[in-house]
């Protein structure tokens, strides 16, 4: 989802509009998309998993995005703990459709398709599933404006996002978007499970600063309402529209072992 | 009737202990037997249908081809419509290094999405499995069962080594489940690990072994069927979990019907126990029966009576062997599971227990067996004449009935059992219970006049033998008709069950040797899996090019077989470099010969079909076989029929390159290695055991130790019918010694009238034995015709019902010979123990005995 935080959830949203454009919430989302859009994002994530008990897991990647929404084209290598380095995960996206999505087993030297029955899946054991990895694309969504409310302090607008039935299977009933009215960029999120009328997960972004020109979250939190835990990635070394090498986001890079690309 | 009970029946059973206990004891015997083999079969069963379930899960379909299904597969069936999800698995049972373990199920499943399939129950400290990369990322990652956990003392982080087909391999516990849905299958001797990681832990390649498939809302069953079977095509089967079940049924029904069979020995022998019981404890109170009758009772009291004596004994026999049953019902299930694993490839693993019905069905067969043992007896007792009650010694020597139409009778139900034998009428298990019933009506009507003709000419030999000890005993058998065959009748049927079912074993595996020696006439045999029928693993089809090339290597040929479906019931394909094989296999041809089976196999593209797939599937020479290959379903002509023991289904063979034309799957079972005349066996073999160091796993095996290890395979199918064997040898031996003791407690004033005479308490102990032994040797001269007939029975009629095979009849000598030494000795001792004590009675007391 989230493009600028980590290459996962990640919500783009649109500038302030006070007025009565306010209402549209697709007009908003698309402004959103156009006014964050980047080339490609690139940067090495902290990630931390507490877990009800206060159990704590701890893993570091690299994660190189080109793309942006339906077409987004993701990598990420885990290079820490050493158990996990050269762990790889792409994630293809497909105008319309789910994304094809792939893990890069070292161990195994071969990488095993990601179905799209499995995208409820835990991804590497955060509280982020498969689906929370994909691109954020409004086009997928029917889109209706509830309102404005504070998040972190911060006026934002409130919009609910439901998935449009002909553009692939979601997890998700509906999702809760906030976005900063200021800048038009989301700070936090609730995904509601099929039938459920209280949020599974709540997607915080803090932290948000400009780099080389673009806003960009560089904490995220997700939390899982139900059992407890909680992911916190934390964003390093960030780069924006950088050229991407041809070839990097396939499967046979996928499949070359290192970590390094 | 509670007055008679108490009085006449408690106070005889009190006084006659050990002849009460042995009764009870041939009851406990029949029930026990009966109870512990139903009892494990209906778990077998159950388990395998019940394992099929629970691995199942949610999946509603799953996919499977022999050899395995190839991984493309998953690509082909992922768009299709109707399709929820689909998981890819892997089954394979392993022994740990830690044999006391038992076997375990370890379950190859992709954990990114099986839990779509199938409920984990991760709890507690098993916290990381919740953390999926690690335990993917880790391919020696597994998830153990907590039952399995706790008893092998695992924790999480701990080793487990396992025995699998590339040596001991050490795998790392990182999870506990709970056992909960599937993770109580195989009961609880569970293991979960990353399906990708079993690939290569057990040697699959890219394949796994099925596919399982949940369909979308509202599809059914039959259009998720049909949308997959034509996307996948003929060559898989497309089925739900329960048909599997089913299929897998299948399989062992020939296995199963065994037990059925020994069971229904077990207890007939049990039956004929009380019958003789019974029969004797008549005849020794037949003066109490006398003042009963001469106090009024009516010849209807005498025989309730003994019925509800009957009956009692029943109840207490069969709650007592339900009990026994219960407990002997586990070592025949892990038997049995072991035989259907080993031989079937089939897997399971449950508690043995036995189920309410069977609990009542066992207590109901020991009382109906005890009250229909004890119901001739019973009407006898109750027809005594009181005058004749009262005559000390007259009834021992009244001679049975002779009449003429008890022996029509008895040889009409020979004959008639002989007729079903030759021509059944109709197959299964009413046609062997309904042989078996006439040969134990037959001998029943037929030992009695039989055994007295015998005893006359028998007798003066023993006269001969010893001039005291052999007289007193040939005069004793001679004057004693009634007691003396009732024993006989006893050995007769019990030796013949045993002569049947020993007999049957003896040819089947005669021939199967004969036939071994025939066909498995390679040097070594190269074999990538140690199951026989379902092989772990296999060969590439370019090892044989490596293998030709060693010296002394002459020629090599491909072994590559496969469980398939022909007219819905299950067969055997086998397929080889016919031409190669041809030149040293012999075959036995009941249609065809050598040129049309090489001709047609090898140049026409047609097949051969073993003996027992002629006979079931009623095709032979000019028929043409329909079998769903991969490219699509194919007839092909047969083009010779010949004596095979490869599968109880039935075998179909074809020439290598068909297979490879319809099946597209070059992988080899077995690589049969012919060597160079006077090339040394000993170093091809470790040279071959170079080449397949590390690179593969590899069961080298000269022919000696190939006919040997397919012999134990056989052994492991007739397991449990040779327990069954000694059960009813056992059970034999009781009757026996039940008669005997029975008999020389009779005897008792007799011995006293001999001892008043002067006889030595020794001349006396020798002549009980005496006559032991040559009661012994008259129920087995006896037993022979009824012995061979029903072996002769086994061999061919229900081999043929249930397997199609006709096993050339191999009279068993070996065991008629131990049973000959066996058997007298038995007996004399039998007789020789309480003859001892009886010699030592006073005479005025053994005199007053009665």
């Amino acid at each position: 989802m989230n493009r600028q935080g980590a290459g996962v959830v990640v919500l783009a949203f649109l500038a302030a509009v006070p007025t009565a454009r306010a209402e549209d919430a697709r007009k908003l989302l698309v402004e959103s998309e156009a006014r964050h859009r980047t080339k490609s994002q690139q940067y090495a994530g902290d990630l931390t998993v507490v877990a009800k008990d206060g159990k704590v897991r701890k893993k570091a990647w690299r994660s190189w995005r080109e793309g942006y929404a339906g077409d987004a084209k993701l990598l990420i290598r885990f290079h820490a703990p050493p158990e996990v380095k050269g762990v790889s995960f792409l994630s293809l996206g497909r105008p319309g459709k789910g994304p094809d999505q792939w893990l890069y087993l070292p161990s195994m030297k071969r990488e095993r398709r990601i179905a799209t029955q499995d995208r409820d899946a835990s991804f590497v054991g955060t509280d982020f599933n498969y689906e929370d990895m994909e691109e954020f694309d409004q086009s997928k969504f029917a889109v209706s404006l509830k309102g404005d409310e504070t998040a972190d302090g911060q006026v934002c607008w409130l919009i609910e996002a439901r998935p449009e039935e002909n553009a692939g299977k979601s997890l998700y009933e509906k999702k809760l978007l906030w976005l900063r009215k200021d800048i038009l960029f989301g700070v936090r999120q609730d995904v509601f499970r099929k039938g459920e009328k209280e949020p599974a997960k709540r997607l915080h972004l803090s932290d948000v600063q400009q780099v080389e020109g673009h806003w960009v979250a560089k904490a995220l939190e997700m939390t899982d309402l139900k059992k407890g835990s909680r992911t916190t990635i934390l964003l390093q070394e960030l780069a924006f529209d950088r050229p991407q090498p041809a070839g990097r986001f396939t499967l046979q890079n996928l499949n070359r072992e290192g970590g390094e690309d | 009737m509670r007055f008679l009970l108490s009085t006449l029946s408690l106070s005889y059973a009190t006084r006659n202990k050990a002849k009460t206990f042995l009764t009870l004891l041939g009851v406990v015997v029949g029930v026990a037997t009966f109870s512990a083999i139903r009892g494990a079969q209906s778990t077998l069963v159950g388990g395998i249908r019940s394992t099929v379930d629970r691995m199942a899960g949610k999946a509603q379909l799953q996919i499977a081809m022999e050899g395995g299904v190839p991984e493309e597969l998953t690509e082909t069936i992922r768009e299709l419509p109707g399709i929820r999800s689909q998981s890819p698995v892997i089954e394979q049972v392993v022994v740990p290094e830690r044999g006391e373990l038992g076997s375990i199920l370890v379950l190859g499943v992709d954990l990114l999405g099986d839990r779509e399939m199938r409920d984990y129950s991760f709890e507690g400290d098993d916290a990381d499995l919740d953390d999926p990369l690690l335990f993917l990322a880790q391919p020696d990652s597994v998830a153990v069962a907590r039952p399995l956990a706790k008893r092998a003392g695992l924790k999480i982080g701990d080793p487990l080594v396992l025995k699998t087909s590339r040596g001991l391999r050490t795998v790392k516990v990182r999870g506990l489940m709970t056992p909960k849905g599937f993770a109580e299958a195989f009961g609880g001797n569970l293991i979960v690990m990353d399906v990708f990681a079993a690939q290569d832990l057990f040697a699959r390649g890219r394949r796994f072994d099925r596919v399982e498939v949940r369909l979308a809302d509202g599809t059914t069953l039959e259009e998720g069927t049909r949308t997959i079977e034509k996307a996948v095509g003929p060559a898989y089967r497309v089925e739900t979990p329960d048909r599997r079940g089913a299929q897998l049924e299948k399989l062992i029904t020939n296995f199963v019907a065994g037990f059925n069979i020994s069971s229904g020995f077990a207890l007939g022998i049990g039956t004929f126990l009380i019958f003789n019981s019974f029969a004797v404890a008549v005849n020794r109170r037949r003066r109490d029966i006398g003042t009963l009758r001469s106090l009024g009772a009516t010849p209807r009291q005498v025989m309730l009576l003994f019925l509800v004596e009957a009956a009692v004994l029943g109840l207490v026999g069969g709650v007592l062997g339900l009990l026994a049953g219960a407990s002997m019902s586990q070592s025949f299930l892990k038997l049995m599971e072991q035989t259907s694993e080993q031989v079937f490839g089939i897997i399971n693993a449950s508690e043995a227990h036995i189920d309410g019905t069977l609990a009542v069905q066992s207590v109901l067969l020991g009382l109906f067996a005890s009250l229909v043992g004890a119901w001739e007896p019973s009407r006898a007792a109750s027809r005594i004449p009181p005058t004749e009650a009262f005559a000390k010694g007259s009834f021992q020597a009244k001679r049975g009935p002779l009449s003429k139409p008890r022996v029509i009778g008895g040889l009409a139900l020979f004959g008639a059992a002989i007729a079903f034998t030759f021509r059944p009428p109709f197959g299964g298990n009413p046609l062997i219970l309904m042989v078996m019933g006439l040969c134990v009506a037959s001998v029943a009507m037929l030992a009695s006049p039989a055994s007295q003709a015998l005893i006359d000419r028998v007798a003066p030999f023993a006269a001969r033998i010893s001039p005291v000890a052999g007289r007193l005993a040939a005069d004793s058998l001679m004057a004693n008709p009634r007691r003396t065959s009732g024993t006989v009748i006893a050995t007769t049927i019990s030796i013949g069950f045993v002569l049947g079912l020993g007999g049957y074993m003896g040819s089947t595996k005669a021939s199967m040797l004969r036939w071994m020696h025939d066909v498995l006439t390679s040097d070594l045999y190269v074999r990538a899996s140690a199951n026989f029928t379902n092989p772990d693993s296999r060969f590439p089809a370019s090892f044989r090019e490596e293998l030709a090339a060693l010296s002394g290597v002459r020629s090599v040929e491909s072994y590559r077989g496969m469980r398939i479906t022909v007219d819905g019931e299950p067969a055997m394909l086998g397929t080889i470099e016919v031409p190669l094989m041809m030149k040293r296999v012999k075959h036995d041809f009941l249609q065809g010969n050598d040129e049309s089976m090489l001709r047609g196999l090898s140049e026409r593209g047609e097949v051969g079909v073993s003996d027992n797939f002629h006979r079931l599937h009623r095709a032979g020479v000019g028929d043409k076989v329909t079998i769903a290959t991969p490219s699509g379903t194919v007839s092909f002509p047969i083009a010779a029929v010949f004596r095979d023991y490869t599968n109880d289904r039935g075998t179909i063979f074809m020439d290598r390159s068909v297979f490879l034309r319809y099946w597209k799957d070059d992988r080899v079972d077995t690589y049969d290695v012919n060597l160079i005349s006077g090339a040394d066996i000993g170093k091809v073999r470790d040279e071959i055991r170079v080449l397949v160091g590390g690179r593969m796993p590899a069961l080298i095996s000269t022919k000696r130790e190939f006919v040997s290890e397919i012999g134990k395979a056989v052994d492991a199918f007739y397991s449990l019918v040779r327990i069954t064997v000694f059960l009813a040898l056992g059970v034999a031996f009781l009757g026996i010694v039940t008669s005997l003791l029975i008999s020389v407690a009779e005897r008792t004033r007799e011995i006293g009238i001999l001892k008043a005479l002067g006889a030595v308490r020794a001349q006396i102990a020798r002549s009980v034995a005496l006559e032991g032994v040559a009661l012994a040797v008259v129920g087995y001269v006896l037993s022979l015709p009824i012995g061979l007939l029903i072996a002769y029975f086994m061999e061919t009629t229900v081999a043929e019902v249930f397997a199609g095979w006709r096993m050339p009849h191999q009279t068993p000598w070996g065991l008629l010979t131990e049973l000959a030494i066996a058997l007298p000795l038995v007996s004399a001792l039998a007789a020789f123990v309480p003859a001892r004590p009886a010699a030592r009675t006073k005479v005025t007391e053994a005199i007053e005995y009665e």
